[in-house]
């Protein structure tokens, strides 16, 4: 990635603050996993709040509960800058402590899906300036229970698509049993994904390359793979199939570690 | 086999049983119930795949403590009467 054309296009817009704590490109494009029509994403913590005439207000369940982004096009590249100030991100891990944890709250009960995908984007965030407060915020994320909280939530909703397997097939409805077998296998594979800090289950689109990211002992790509495709996929035997996702579920239950 | 007992075929775990494992161990959920596995049990019931005989997993665990095959096997068959009991383990014939 060229840093200081990303700067360039970003203070060409006038879109970076004076001294923000951090500035940096998450998703796709600091992943290494872009094509030419993916967008820039770039998040920018600051001190104070972002005001302008073009950004578009999102609501969030912080104090204050707003951040404001800028979209601009760039040539034929969407960019979009998202402004969040250094107190809500210290918000947003306080609602992910051991103590909240404990409390036995889901993790949709206390993050919603931006503040989510925020946190998770911390860990392979590409820093345009604001090193230190990026990596302290990183630090502060790994201790706290933002893993054992999505982890709990992919197990469980895994648990109960199994359910609805074990069901559906001894009511004899093999078909939707296949529906929700598929349902439990994305699950346990974001939870044993989540299981090596590789977040993100909210954008399915990147599990493949998440997967080869985290590199599981549980089970090989090409494994996981042959699985997602149903190339075992008898329409004769659906159970067949069904069974080896089953195995599999169960396998990463015991294979991740909760808390 | 141990003595008289005769198992009913390869032991695998009961599809639908909730699993967590934790630093204490395995904790299975099984309706409002929960069971914590460790140590020996807990290697046992991680082995029980379906297609692992009974025999074979106590020569798994025997090798792995450095202990006589007979010393292990009906201590395991009767964890798995017990897991079988609570239904936490199927017999696949």
């Amino acid at each position: 990635m060229d840093i200081k054309h990303v700067l360039r296009v970003l203070d060409g817009e006038q879109l970076i603050p004076a001294e923000p704590s951090a500035a940096y490109v998450v998703g796709s494009r600091a992943r290494g996993w872009s094509n030419n029509k993916s967008d820039w994403d770039i998040y920018v913590i600051t001190g104070e709040e972002w005001f302008s005439e073009t950004g578009a207000v999102m609501p969030m369940a912080l104090n204050p509960p707003r951040v404001v982004s800028e979209s601009f096009y760039h040539g034929e590249t969407r960019w979009e800058v998202t402004y969040w100030l250094a107190s809500q991100v210290h918000q947003m891990l306080r609602k992910v402590s051991w103590e909240e944890f404990r409390r036995g709250l889901p993790a949709g009960q206390v993050l919603t899906p931006r503040e989510e995908l925020f946190l998770g984007r911390l860990l392979d965030a590409a820093p345009l300036t604001g090193h230190e407060w990026l990596q302290e915020a990183r630090e502060e994320l790994e201790r706290s229970a933002f893993r054992a909280f999505l982890l709990s939530r992919s197990l469980g909703l895994a648990d109960d698509a199994v359910e609805d397997v074990l069901g559906q097939m001894e009511s004899g409805e093999l078909q939707s049993a296949v529906l929700s077998a598929r349902a439990a296998l994305k699950h346990a594979v974001d939870a044993l994904l989540e299981s090596h800090g590789e977040y993100g289950s909210l954008i399915p689109k990147w599990r493949p390359q998440r997967f080869q990211a985290a590199k599981p002992s549980v089970i090989s790509f090409e494994d996981y793979w042959s699985l997602e495709t149903m190339r075992t996929y008898d329409p004769a035997d659906p159970t067949r199939w069904i069974e080896e996702v089953l195995a599999l579920c169960q396998e990463i239950s015991m294979g991740v570690e909760v808390s | 086999m141990s003595g008289a007992t005769v198992v009913p075929g390869v032991p695998r775990r009961t599809w639908g049983i909730r699993i967590r494992r934790t630093q204490d161990g395995l904790t299975l959920g099984i309706a409002d119930q929960a069971i914590l596995l460790d140590g020996v049990a807990q290697e046992v019931y991680t082995a029980l795949d379906g297609r692992t005989t009974v025999e074979q997993i106590a020569d798994a665990i025997a090798a792995k403590h450095g202990i006589e095959r007979g010393e292990v096997l009906g201590d395991v068959v009767d964890l798995l009467e017990q897991l079988g009991q609570v239904g936490v383990v199927d017999w696949v014939e």
